[in-house]
């Protein structure tokens, strides 16, 4: 199972994040299988969402 | 067994490495930012590149088939404008859209940042994009949460992928099908351009120095890293070839020589050293003069970087950065569309001559090479580079 930090303790975004995984793991609760592999492809994703938004910025 | 484009793709990339690593490769590399030139040679309206992706990347393949270029840069279309349709992007404007088939697209510069968005910017950059910058600068998202704002993402998001997947599709084939490595990979901005490019735009952040000078440092700071990771990020882990920084605010005289010490050097210094430290070259592509800025740059780790002179003094350059960075450049842009060949030939014996002797030099033109350029001039820079170009 994941170790959930508390909400509070999330601060701004670093660079490459959108939705941190630490804030979406709390929101998921516990997880049946290998969290690794859960958090691998969520961050995965996030860093293109993440790509697109600053896209626009970097022109 | 390597086929025969195979060594031809490895000699090439041998050839751009060494001279990046600022040793005297078998011939001095050939590296031409064609751009909008390449529509135009293949045949095709600026409308037809900016639109159709397919007709963007063909005209590379006409391109690569033709001219005995080293390393190439990308397609010529750097944006598909469908993207930006998806969305409703005010700031380009296109050619058959809005401009008449065979126009340069144009940037419409604007302050889409306000001066009051400072705090939320450096509060939170990202959230500040998607919250506040995409719904002013994206007419269809402009009521997020809306119905046509949810589809605008969805598109802009899908069209994002397909782009950048059929360019990457396209990199795999111009090295496979015609043995022609990239010239860069990845893209990275210095952090006073970020702010004064798309967010602020030039008068705004120059009013800024001025009158809020703290908030356009802090807002720098919170980018130092953003810029770092968007550098490498787009650089997929690649750190063979170099990372593209296209700069613009710090060029001679935008700034004062106080005002580029406080507010553009610092923290772009922080991003090269950052992408060095990965082990990721930086292409600085010096557009404009930077002859005032030579003895700073200097300071950057050797060969952290490939110096680009478009208007810079080559012959200051190569005597304050020459030994410690690759340079290249700088056949002028105005000799490639007004110029002869003989003018062109002229030039690049010299630029070699006077230049390229010790390695550590690649040929280009000064700037991004636009519609205007003669076919022949082309030529003439190609045949001239590899008449004199070899060691």
């Amino acid at each position: 199972m994941t170790e959930m930090p508390k909400k509070e303790e999330i601060k701004r975004l670093p660079p490459g994040v959108c939705v941190p995984w630490e804030e979406k793991a709390i929101e998921f609760g516990p997880i049946a299988g290998n969290p690794e592999i859960v958090k691998k492809e969520w961050e995965k994703l996030d860093v293109f969402a993440y790509l697109y938004l600053w896209w626009w910025v970097h022109r | 067994m390597a086929s025969e484009k195979e060594k031809v793709f490895q000699e090439k990339l041998t050839r751009y490495t060494t001279a990046m690593d600022l040793g005297k490769p078998d011939k001095v590399p050939i590296r031409l930012f064609l751009s909008e030139f390449m529509a135009k040679y293949a045949g095709f309206t600026l409308q037809e590149i900016y639109y159709d992706m397919d007709k963007n990347i063909a005209a590379v393949n006409k391109v690569l088939a033709d001219f005995d270029l080293d390393v190439i840069f990308s397609a010529p279309s750097l944006w598909w404008a469908s993207l930006h349709d998806a969305v409703g992007a005010k700031y380009l404007k296109f050619a058959g859209r809005h401009l008449e088939e065979n126009r340069q697209f144009q940037y419409v510069e604007g302050e889409y940042m306000l001066p009051e968005d400072y705090d939320a910017f450096t509060a939170d950059p990202t959230k500040w994009i998607l919250n506040t910058y995409l719904p002013r600068i994206h007419e269809e998202f402009a009521d997020p949460g809306s119905y046509r704002a949810n589809v605008a993402l969805i598109k802009g998001a899908a069209a994002f992928v397909m782009a950048n997947g059929a360019l990457q599709q396209a990199g795999a084939s111009w090295a496979k099908e015609y043995g022609v490595p990239g010239a860069i990979s990845g893209l990275v901005k210095a952090p006073f351009d970020t702010l004064g490019d798309t967010l602020r735009g030039l008068k705004g952040v120059m009013m800024d120095l001025r009158q809020r000078p703290d908030k356009v440092l802090a807002a720098m700071e919170v980018l130092v890293p953003h810029n770092l990771f968007y550098g490498l990020a787009t650089a997929a882990g690649d750190t063979l070839l170099p990372t593209f920084l296209p700069l613009h605010r710090g060029s001679f005289p935008f700034l004062n020589p106080k005002q580029w010490d406080t507010f553009y050097w610092p923290t772009l210094k922080r991003v090269i050293e950052g992408l060095w430290a990965h082990g990721k070259r930086t292409l600085f592509y010096a557009e404009g003069n930077w002859t005032p800025y030579l003895e700073k740059i200097a300071e950057l780790p050797p060969k952290s970087i490939v110096f680009h002179v478009d208007q810079t003094d080559m012959a200051k350059a190569k005597e304050i950065l020459g030994g410690k960075f690759c340079l290249s450049g700088n056949v002028p842009n105005t000799l490639m569309a007004y110029g002869k060949p003989e003018e062109v030939r002229e030039y690049c014996k010299r630029l070699i001559h006077e230049y390229a002797a010790d390695g550590g030099f690649i040929i280009d033109n000064a700037g991004v090479m636009q519609a205007d350029a003669k076919v022949e001039n082309v030529v003439a820079l190609i045949e001239a580079a590899r008449e004199y170009g070899t060691y």
